[in-house]
């Protein structure tokens, strides 16, 4: 197969066979990154999971205490609101550089510039899976999995991810047009990360619950956590995160549509 | 016909610091005031101005004109890279094959294999295809065992051989090259040479930018040159370099770019 966005044509390359060059060039690319990062180190990846376990456990000991939960049931739940976040949080960070970091190819060569959005959601669901298997470990060892949940959450963790993809692309897009964007990513994030429901429970935050679930990032958390943990899901959270995919999906296309000639001047 | 252009025209902005703040942006888009053009700290660049030409199956032009002249912008058009404001360039479909940046996406703590493996990526070849060039490649490149190192310890030619042997190694129906390739020792650039040679043999057509009139003459039957983003001239490579004699005032422009490395 050669990538048909190789040739110029007049007609230009369909979208559908642009759309596969760029998938297998996007996990190509991210098989690569992961593999760099196992280079000489003896956990490679596992790292990020060894921090975010320590992150874990270290938390749970102190907060268990402070909330009044068993400690048991509030690693569990921490570590499994834990694992998204760290999901999210890293891919709407390194959106931001996606093109940027590959201002080199997109300049010398005409690929598809998806590819370069694919790169970061595959190279984090690689990173993920590895903590997944951490979790899945704590939960057993807890007692707190609860078997039936987990073919729902993981289901849920595919709508997570097409709900990130347009984030990713319109945020690629915007950080290498405005420099200031990656920056501005991260600080928003951190902030958001205290108003979502990671390290406490939405339903011990009396008075703030309109609040609470009016934020995405609870519902992009919940999809995952609550079957997993044999909690109850609300149908608002498929709603919601279903809403942010096709709403995305549309600005998305709009974006890439007007912008897709413009960002190679811009890297 | 292999490759044309119809009336191509390139503009692109050139931004400065200030146009790439979010919040200029933003007071700018709050202001009531008119809007000040100079403010923008953005430059629109006419790169290039109503190219036109067509090549037939087989030809080889040489691209000429002083730097700033518009033949990289006109090669990266003539790629796909950049898309004409105007005007609109016909390859009918073919494959084409880049050859300007050396340092395109290189990862200096992977190794020559991991990189030839994604440089092949970046130039839209799959596993399986690297992987049955990779062994000629590796040959061509002389890097021998240094293949499995990373190529942080790789000196310049190294890496330079490394690159060149992966962009050769597969056969496009177009070629285009910016400059000649200055990679390593005098004898890899023979085998270079014989290379580039095979392979514009094989192909449909090649576009080479070059400020050496001596390897235009060699390679090329075309002769292209430009000058502010429009052709000056445009026809077979003998018949141009004489007009050109004809018209001192472009050779002496032409003359002070032929330097090593310009």
């Amino acid at each position: 197969m050669t990538f048909p966005g190789m040739a110029v044509s007049k007609a230009g390359p369909s979208a559908p066979s642009e759309l596969r060059a760029a998938l297998s060039l996007g996990w190509l690319m991210a098989l690569h990154d992961t593999r760099m990062r196992y280079r000489g180190s003896i956990l490679g990846p596992l790292w990020l999971t060894a921090n975010l376990a320590a992150t874990g456990l270290g938390v749970s000991f102190m907060y268990a205490a402070l909330f009044h939960i068993p400690y048991q049931t509030y690693l569990a739940y921490l570590m499994t609101g834990l694992v998204v976040w760290a999901f999210v949080f890293q891919v709407l960070s390194e959106a931001s550089t996606a093109f940027i970091a590959a201002a080199g190819v997109i300049r010398n060569v005409r690929l598809p510039l998806l590819s370069h959005v694919f790169r970061v959601l595959f190279r984090q669901a690689i990173i993920m899976a590895h903590n997944l298997l951490v979790l899945i470990l704590i939960l057993v060892l807890t007692g707190q999995l609860h078997p039936w949940g987990i073919v729902p959450a993981f289901l849920n963790l595919f709508l997570v991810a097409i709900a990130l993809l347009p984030a990713i692309a319109i945020l690629a897009m915007l950080g290498v047009r405005f420099r200031d964007v990656p920056q501005i990513v991260t600080n928003l994030l951190q902030f958001i990360m205290f108003l979502t429901p990671i390290f406490w429970r939405a339903e011990d935050a009396s008075g703030r619950g309109a609040f609470i679930y009016s934020n995405p990032f609870y519902h992009l958390i919940a999809l995952f956590r609550q079957p997993l943990l044999g909690g109850p899901l609300a149908w608002q959270s498929y709603a919601v995160v279903g809403g942010i995919a096709v709403v995305g999906l549309v600005i998305a296309a709009l974006a890439f549509r007007w912008g897709r000639d413009r960002i190679v001047f811009w890297v | 016909m292999a490759l044309s252009a119809h009336e191509v025209c390139l503009e692109y902005p050139v931004y400065g610091i200030a146009a790439r703040s979010l919040r200029r942006a933003v007071v700018r888009g709050l202001s009531v005031g008119g809007r000040m053009g100079q403010d923008h700290n953005m430059v629109v660049v006419r790169a290039l101005n109503g190219v036109t030409f067509t090549l037939n199956e087989g030809d080889r032009l040489g691209l000429m004109g002083h730097n700033g002249s518009g033949k990289s912008s006109l090669l990266r058009t003539l790629a796909g890279i950049y898309k004409p404001t105007s005007g609109h360039i016909d390859s009918s479909g073919a494959v084409i094959s880049t050859f300007f940046d050396v340092g395109l996406g290189l990862d200096v703590e992977a190794t020559g294999r991991e990189n030839i493996f994604l440089l092949g990526m970046y130039r839209g070849k799959t596993y399986a295809e690297i992987k049955a060039a990779f062994e000629g490649i590796v040959e061509f490149s002389g890097l021998g065992s240094f293949i499995d190192l990373p190529i942080k310890t790789y000196s310049s030619g190294m890496i330079g051989r490394m690159m060149f042997s992966v962009a050769t190694a597969f056969q496009p129906d177009i070629l285009l090259m910016d400059e000649w390739l200055s990679t390593g020792d005098a004898e890899f650039m023979i085998k270079a040479e014989e290379r580039i040679l095979e392979l514009v043999t094989k192909a449909r057509a090649m576009v080479f930018a070059s400020h050496a009139p001596d390897l235009i003459r060699r390679f090329c039957n075309r002769l292209l040159v430009l000058h502010h983003g429009e052709v000056l001239h445009f026809g077979e490579t003998s018949e141009v370099l004489e007009a050109m004699s004809a018209a001192p005032h472009v050779v002496e422009q032409l003359g002070s770019e032929v330097v090593p490395g310009s």
